[in-house]
C-alpha cells in the first residue's frame, strides 16, 4: 500500500506515558511509505527485577473491573485518537480502512466480564493469589505469579493488541509490546485510553508499546535476556520467531503462536440436501474470512463425486464474493505469485479454477494440495473419497479444522489431533475475532497458563513412612 | 517484424547503448505488439492473460505490465508430477508456456528429471532450469535459437566491456562444464568465443543435477508429511559435506593449472563467489598476487547473493589477477542478452530489451521518477527470447539513471548486491504458515550446495 511521501508519525506508549516526536525513520519494506518513531531509550523499556512490577499485588477482581471499563471506553467514541489510529493503521496495513474500522468497533466485545472471568477460571483456576492444595503428605500453595514478558506482536489483526493487553493485564505482570511495521498504532492507542481512564494505575504502568525493526541486534541483544524478561510471546511470522530463537536459553523461554494453515472438511452429507449447498458454502466462506489470520480456512477437503465437488466449488466462489463482516467483498488483490501459478494450472488436466484474480474469491480444485501459499481469498479444494482420507493432508501447521456436518467431528477428532491439529470446530465457526477463544486452549496451550510462572510454597510435611518412598 | 529487426541491428552494432529509453520506446512498443500477436497464438497462458487484461496492442509500458510473467509462472508445475514421473503431464505444462509444442510421449521412459530434460533436449526443446532456494526448480522453455542468441550476445557484451577483440586464449571457467543451468551455458559460451579448444579448463566435470536439487525438495516433503526418517536427513547432510570436500579438491586443481599460464594472456570467467574461492585457494597454495600477463581478462559474474563474502572481495579478485578492472555484466537465466558494465561501473540495457522499473509496493505500476532516477523492482521484456514470452517480473531491486551515463552512453542501471528483494518480511507478521515453512530452516544448511558456485 503506497501513500505519498509524507512521513507517518508513530507514538510510543511507555509505562503510562505517551511519547511522540521525531527520532528514527523507517521505510516500510514493501511500500513507499516511511514512518518515524521516537528514539528508544532502552533503560525505559525494562523493569528491574530488584523491584516487583507495579501491578504484582493488584487483585484479579480489580483488574477485571478495569478491563470492563476499558472495553466500555473503547466503544464510547470519546477518544478521538482511536480514529487517528484507524487511519494510520490503514496507511501501513493491507486491510481496507473499513475492515480496520470493523475490527476496532469489535474490540469492546473482547472485554466482556463473563469472558474475562471464564478465561481466568479455565486457565488459572478460580482462586486469586495463593491456592492451597492438600495431599496425603501435607499441603502446599501455588500462585500463578506475574511474569515479565516481551510480546512480539502481529499486524494481521488489530484484535491481537486487544487480546495481548487483556491477557497481559490478567497476569498482573509487566509487558513490553513490540509493534510490527504493519500495525504500529493499535496497541499504543488502546493503552493510551487505559491511561486516560485510570491515570497512574499500576496496570497502566505495567505496559509499554514501542517499535523497533525486528532483528535489530542493537536493541534485542540487550533486551532479550533473562536479566529483564522471563518469556517472549511471539506471534506468527517465520522470520520473527527466528529472530528471537537465538536469544533463548535457561531463564528466557519462547511462547509462540506459530503461523498456521487452517482447513475445512465437508462430508458427503453436504450433497444429501438437508442444508442447501448455498448455506454450506456460506459457512465455509465465513471460515475463509480475509485469510489474514491463523484460523482462516485455506484448504478444503470435500467428500463427493467430481460433479458434486465442482458444484461446491462454484458455489464457494460465489459465496466468497459476498460481503461479510471484516472481510468486505474484496479483501486484498490476488498476489501476482498466486495469479501466475493458478493461470497456468487452470490449463492443465486435473485442475479447475473458479472466480477471478481481483481478490473477490478464487477457488482452485486439484487432486492433491497445491504447493502454494494461499491468501487473498484463494481456496484450494481437494476432493476425497472419505474424510478420513483427508487427515493425511493435516499436519502440525494446521490449526483449525472446520467440519460439516457437526456429527462427523466426533469420529475425526482424535485422528486429526494425532496429525497435529489443535482446534476442531463446526464449519462456519472458525473465525475468532469476537470471542478471542476465551477459556480454551489456543495453538495447543492455555495461553495464560503458559505466560505466568507457577510458584509453589510448601508447608511442612506430615512425618510418615519414608521407607515406602525410598524403596 | 521490422521494428524488431531494427532493434536487433542496433544491439549488434558498434554502439548499442547510445540511444535513450525515450528514443527507443516507440520502436520497442511496436516490436512487442508484433510479438504479442505472434506469440499469443502459440502460448495459451499468454493468450488468456492478454484476453483477461483486455490488451491486444501495447501502446505504453503500463499495457506491458499487465502481460508480465514471473518466476511463479515457471515454477507452477505441480511438484508431484516430477516426483511421480508423470512426464506426459509435465510435457503438457511445458507446452502451455512454450511456442514450440512438446509431444505428450516425449521422455516417457525417463527415470528422473535429468533424463526427461535430456530427452526434450534431444528433440530440440531445450529447458533452462534454475534452482530456487526452496528446492523447486523453475523450468524455462527455450529453443536452439535462444541458445545461439545467448551465446552471441554473451560474447558481444564481454568484448564491448573490454573495448577490443579478445581473441582466443587459454580459458579458465570457474564452474561446471556440464549441466542444465544457463550459467553453465554461459561458461561454455565464453569458452567457445574466447577459449582455445584444447586449453579451456573448467572447475568441474561433475554435471549439475536437477534431480539432486529436487531430492532435497522431496526430503522436505517427506518431513512435512511425517514420513522422513532421521537416517534420510542424516544422509542428505552427509552428501552435502561430501560435495563440499570434492569441490575443494577441484579448486586446488584449477589453481594449480592457473600457475602454468602466467606468461600469456588468459581469460578467466566465474561468479563472484567462485572467483573469490579460487583466489583464496591460490593464495593458500602460495601463488603470488599479480603474477599474470597484463592483458589477462577476468570476467566476473555479479552477485554475492546468500554468501558470506567480504565486502572487498571484488577488489581482492582484481588485485590477485593484476587487472585494471573486472569485466562484469548483469545477467540472469531469464533473458538472452546480459547488460554489460561500462567503465563508469554502470550496467547498460540492450535496445532489444525493454526495461521496466516497477513500484516497490505493488507490481502494477511504474515506480515514480525523481530527478532522472527511479528505484524499484526490475521487470523486462526481452525481444530476443524465442521459445517463450519474453516478459518477466524479477526479484531484483534496481536503480535506473535516466540521464546520460558518465561513460558517455545513454541511460544506465545500478544494482546493489544486497538489494535482492526479500519475499518474506520479518517485520510484518502474518499468521499464515505451513509446515514447509517450519522445516525450511531445518534444511537450510543442507540446501546450500557449494559444489555449484553461484554465477
Amino acid at each position: 500500500m503506497s501513500i505519498d511521501s509524507a512521513v507517518i508519525p508513530v507514538t510510543h506508549y511507555i509505562k503510562g506515558e505517551t511519547v511522540s516526536g521525531g527520532g528514527t525513520q523507517f521505510a516500510s519494506r514493501d511500500s513507499s511509505s516511511v514512518f518515524e518513531a521516537p528514539e528508544l531509550d532502552l533503560d525505559t523499556l525494562v523493569w528491574q527485577r530488584s523491584t516487583p512490577g507495579p501491578a504484582f499485588g493488584v487483585s484479579m477482581a480489580e483488574v477485571i473491573d478495569l478491563l470492563c471499563e476499558l472495553g466500555a471506553a473503547l466503544g464510547s467514541g470519546a477518544f478521538p485518537h482511536l480514529d487517528e489510529a484507524i487511519a494510520l493503521t490503514a496507511a501501513v496495513n493491507p486491510l481496507s480502512r473499513s475492515a480496520i474500522e470493523e475490527y476496532y468497533e469489535a474490540l469492546p466485545k473482547l472485554f466482556r466480564r463473563e469472558l474475562l472471568e471464564f478465561e481466568v477460571e479455565q486457565n488459572l483456576g478460580s482462586t486469586d493469589g495463593w491456592r492451597r492444595v492438600s495431599q496425603p503428605r501435607g499441603s502446599f500453595s501455588v500462585r500463578p505469579f506475574p511474569p515479565r514478558l516481551v510480546h512480539v506482536m502481529p499486524g494481521n489483526t488489530p484484535a491481537a493488541a486487544g487480546i495481548s493487553i487483556i491477557r497481559g493485564a490478567l497476569t498482573r505482570g509487566v509487558h513490553l509490546l513490540k509493534m510490527p511495521s504493519n500495525d504500529l498504532f493499535t496497541a499504543p492507542a488502546v493503552l493510551r485510553v487505559l491511561s486516560e481512564l485510570a491515570p497512574g494505575h499500576p496496570i497502566a504502568q505495567s505496559f509499554s508499546a514501542v517499535y523497533w525493526r525486528g532483528g535489530d541486534e542493537a536493541v534485542e541483544s540487550i533486551i532479550y535476556t533473562p536479566q529483564f524478561f522471563d518469556k517472549i510471546v511471539a506471534w506468527g511470522g517465520q522470520s520473527a520467531i527466528r529472530n528471537v530463537v537465538k536469544y533463548l536459553g535457561p531463564g528466557l523461554e519462547l511462547v509462540s503462536f506459530d503461523p498456521k494453515t487452517s482447513a475445512s472438511m465437508i462430508g458427503a452429507e453436504a450433497f444429501a440436501g438437508e442444508a442447501s449447498l448455498e448455506q454450506i458454502a456460506a459457512l465455509a466462506a465465513a471460515d475463509v474470512s480475509n485469510q489474514q489470520g491463523c484460523t482462516n480456512s485455506r484448504i478444503q477437503l470435500v467428500e463427493g463425486s467430481d460433479d458434486q465437488v465442482d458444484s461446491y466449488c462454484a458455489e464457494l466462489a460465489r459465496q466468497l464474493a459476498v460481503e461479510r463482516p471484516i472481510v468486505g467483498s474484496v479483501a486484498i488483490r490476488t498476489p501476482a505469485a498466486i495469479r501466475d501459478e493458478v493461470e497456468v494450472l487452470g490449463g492443465l488436466p486435473g485442475y479447475r479454477v473458479w472466480g477471478k484474480f481481483d481478490g473477490s474469491g478464487l477457488v482452485v480444485r486439484s487432486e492433491e494440495p497445491l504447493d502454494l501459499e494461499l491468501t487473498a481469498k484463494t481456496v484450494n479444494v481437494v476432493p476425497v473419497a472419505a474424510l478420513s482420507d483427508a487427515v493425511r493432508w493435516m499436519n502440525i501447521a494446521t490449526q483449525t479444522v472446520g467440519v460439516y456436518p457437526e456429527s462427523r467431528k466426533l469420529a475425526l477428532r482424535d485422528s486429526l489431533a494425532s496429525a497435529g491439529v489443535q482446534r476442531i470446530v463446526p464449519l462456519g465457526q472458525a473465525v475468532l475475532y469476537e470471542t478471542a477463544n476465551a477459556g480454551r486452549p489456543h495453538d495447543g496451550m492455555y495461553p495464560l497458563d503458559r505466560m505466568i510462572r507457577w510458584v509453589v510454597d510448601e508447608d511442612k510435611d506430615i512425618p510418615g513412612d519414608t521407607e515406602e518412598v525410598q524403596s | 517484424m521490422t521494428a524488431c529487426a531494427d532493434l536487433i541491428a542496433a544491439a549488434l552494432g558498434p554502439e548499442p547503448y547510445r540511444a535513450s529509453p525515450q528514443d527507443l520506446l516507440p520502436s520497442q512498443l511496436e516490436a512487442v505488439t508484433e510479438a504479442l500477436g505472434e506469440y499469443r497464438g502459440a502460448i495459451p497462458v499468454l493468450d488468456q492473460r492478454a484476453s483477461v487484461a483486455g490488451v491486444s496492442r501495447i501502446a505504453s509500458l503500463d499495457d506491458l505490465i499487465a502481460l508480465l510473467f514471473s518466476h511463479a509462472t515457471y515454477k507452477s508445475y505441480p511438484a508431484a508430477l516430477v516426483r511421480n514421473r508423470n512426464w506426459s503431464r509435465m510435457n503438457q505444462w511445458v507446452s502451455s508456456l512454450s511456442r514450440y509444442p512438446v509431444g505428450k510421449e516425449w521422455g516417457r521412459d525417463a527415470q528422473d528429471v535429468d533424463e526427461w530434460l535430456a530427452e526434450l533436449d534431444a528433440a530440440g526443446h531445450h529447458i533452462i532450469s534454475t534452482s530456487g532456494t526452496t528446492g523447486k526448480c523453475s523450468f524455462l522453455p527455450a529453443s536452439p535459437r535462444d541458445g545461439e542468441t545467448f551465446r552471441r550476445m554473451t560474447a558481444a557484451a564481454r568484448e564491448w566491456s573490454v573495448g577490443h577483440a579478445i581473441g582466443k586464449r587459454p580459458a579458465f571457467l570457474v564452474g561446471p562444464r556440464c549441466g542444465r543451468g544457463r550459467f553453465v551455458e554461459g561458461y561454455r559460451a565464453i569458452a567457445a568465443a574466447f577459449g582455445r579448444a584444447e586449453k579451456s579448463f573448467y572447475l568441474s566435470e561433475r554435471p549439475v543435477s536437477v534431480a539432486e536439487i529436487n531430492r532435497l525438495g522431496e526430503l522436505r516433503q517427506a518431513m512435512a508429511s511425517g514420513h522422513a526418517r532421521p537416517a534420510e536427513i542424516r544422509s542428505a547432510e552427509e552428501r552435502a559435506r561430501a560435495r563440499q570436500a570434492e569441490t575443494r579438491k577441484e579448486f586446488e586443481a584449477l589453481a594449480a593449472r592457473l600457475t602454468e599460464y602466467r606468461e600469456e594472456p588468459i581469460v578467466v570467467n566465474g561468479g563472484g563467489a567462485g572467483l573469490y574461492e579460487l583466489v583464496s585457494v591460490s593464495r593458500e597454495l602460495g601463488i603470488p598476487d599479480a603474477g599474470f600477463h597484463p592483458a589477462t581478462v577476468v570476467i566476473a559474474g555479479g552477485g554475492k547473493k546468500g554468501t558470506n563474502l567480504p565486502p572487498d572481495c571484488r577488489e581482492q579478485i582484481r588485485a590477485f589477477f593484476g587487472v585494471e578492472r573486472l569485466i562484469s555484466s548483469y545477467g540472469m537465466s531469464e533473458w538472452n542478452a546480459s547488460w554489460p558494465q561500462c567503465a563508469a561501473g554502470r550496467y547498460h540495457c540492450p535496445p532489444t530489451t525493454i526495461p521496466l522499473v516497477l513500484d516497490l509496493g505493488n507490481q502494477e505500476s511504474l515506480a515514480p521518477e525523481e530527478d532522472g532516477v527511479v528505484v524499484g523492482r526490475l521487470a523486462f521484456l526481452d525481444l530476443l527470447v524465442d521459445a517463450r514470452w519474453g516478459g518477466l517480473v524479477t526479484g531484483d531491486r534496481v536503480t535506473g539513471h535516466l540521464t546520460p551515463c558518465p561513460c558517455g552512453r545513454g541511460a544506465s542501471f545500478t544494482i546493489s548486491d544486497v538489494e535482492r528483494m526479500v519475499t518474506s518480511d520479518d517485520d510484518k507478521l502474518t499468521c499464515a504458515g505451513t509446515v514447509e515453512g517450519y522445516l525450511r530452516g531445518a534444511l537450510a544448511a543442507s540446501a546450500a550446495d557449494s559444489s555449484v558456485p553461484p554465477p
